[in-house]
């Protein structure tokens, strides 16, 4: 299958994102879609999805993360930092165009990256192999 | 014979169902199936794109993204596939099954049929799980190798919609978090290749450290994490795509190095 511009090398890892991203939609030129939220930091977002989009280069991605309060994170531009389009899916990497986000939200960016760190298992990042003897 | 043929006109289909069938098996001991059962797992996922033939080559070796239509075009291979084994006498009906129905998803949202969870044969949901971690990991001539974990994190993320959820966990469990001839970076600011993973303690692997703690190439010595007291507060940081350090694996399989796949399976 066909794939493009993998040559990312992330600065920072991504954390992987648990089930307080919600309503993840990503904003396109050919209309608004619902995707899988993979990874996060408050640079960027690794989604994936199984529909198939046209080429786009710049996006907009919402979500909210539903913590113990719940916070929205509406419309933030990124750009497309690598993609992958496979028979099984497509993914993409989302940078934040922070020059372009109020402080307000990229205050709420960072306390995201914050609240997901606190309960992540760096070391066991799926919560499988802890009870391994 | 159908190896031979793909490989003519796509390599990379060729090279990825060798990848699926290896994976495949390898979980398949890993799940606790007998020989016959994963001799039978192992000829579905070595088939299991055999309908890739009968796409046009200008498509299979497209560069760049699918138009939409070329898309639904790629998404046919499933019923060549069927069509393609069904002709053949004395084939293997759960091979027919798994090519047909490889690409169904447990919402109801896979091709061709929209099949549900219930209605998608086991052996299409394991050998899904191998052929999406080999598409996503897998490199082709234009492209840089994709991490394992980019790839453990989508199929967890997936789970329970386009993948069987138990099997998905299983199937995580099976690679671990840093697979063999993974690259990986540790806390200490050393950087290794996986050469063999410990059933019994999936996060302590066997590792060849070949950059020092400024990343620079040094003496390369194999540490047991498991083992190795100076290493005994010593963690994997994180797993990094291949090149990342100027660490390329397949200068170092050229080299001789050993990557135990096998481990994997707990052998």
């Amino acid at each position: 299958m066909a794939q493009q511009n993998n040559q990312e090398r992330r600065a920072r890892e991504r954390l992987l994102c648990d089930a307080r991203f919600q309503n993840v939609v990503l904003h396109i030129q050919d209309g608004d879609f619902p995707v899988t939220a993979i990874n996060y930091n408050n640079a960027g977002l690794g989604i994936f999805t199984s529909q198939h989009f046209s080429e786009f280069d710049a996006a907009e991605i919402s979500f909210s993360f539903a913590g113990e309060e719940t916070i929205h994170a509406p419309n933030l531009p990124c750009k497309v930092v690598y993609s992958q389009d496979t028979e099984v899916g497509d993914q993409y990497g989302l940078s934040f165009v922070t020059e372009q986000i109020p402080q307000g939200l990229r205050d709420s960016l960072n306390r995201i990256e914050a609240l997901v760190a606190a309960q992540s298992n760096s070391e066991d990042r799926y919560g499988l192999f802890s009870q391994d003897p | 014979m159908w190896l031979t043929k793909i490989k003519r006109k796509d390599e990379y289909t060729a090279e990825h169902s060798l990848n699926v069938c290896v994976l495949t098996a390898t979980f398949a001991r890993f799940l606790g199936h007998n020989d016959d059962e994963i001799r039978q797992l192992a000829l579905c996922a070595l088939l299991h794109d055999v309908g890739k033939s009968k796409i046009p080559s200008e498509i299979l070796n497209k560069e760049g993204r699918f138009t939409d239509e070329e898309f639904e075009i790629m998404k046919q291979h499933t019923t060549f596939g069927r069509d393609l084994l069904i002709n053949i006498k004395d084939a293997d009906r759960i091979a027919i099954d798994v090519a047909h129905a490889h690409h169904e998803r447990m919402d109801g949202s896979g091709y061709p049929r929209g099949l549900k969870s219930h209605q998608i044969p086991y052996y299409a949901k394991v050998v899904a799980l191998a052929d999406c971690y080999d598409a996503i990991t897998s490199s082709r001539c234009y492209d840089g190798a994709r991490a394992s974990m980019e790839a453990l994190d989508i199929i967890y993320k997936c789970r329970g919609v386009q993948f069987d959820e138990e099997l998905a966990l299983e199937f995580i469990k099976c690679i671990g978090l840093f697979p063999p001839g993974a690259i990986v970076e540790l806390s200490n600011g050393e950087v290794g290749i996986i050469i063999s993973t410990r059933d019994d303690n999936k996060l302590r692997p066997k590792l060849l450290v070949v950059r020092n703690t400024a990343k620079q190439p040094c003496k390369e010595r194999v540490v047991d994490l498991a083992n190795d007291a100076s290493f005994s507060e010593v963690k994997i940081l994180r797993e990094v795509p291949n090149g990342t350090f100027g660490v390329d694996i397949r200068v170092y399989l050229k080299k001789g190095l050993v990557i135990d796949t096998a481990s994997m399976a707990g052998e």
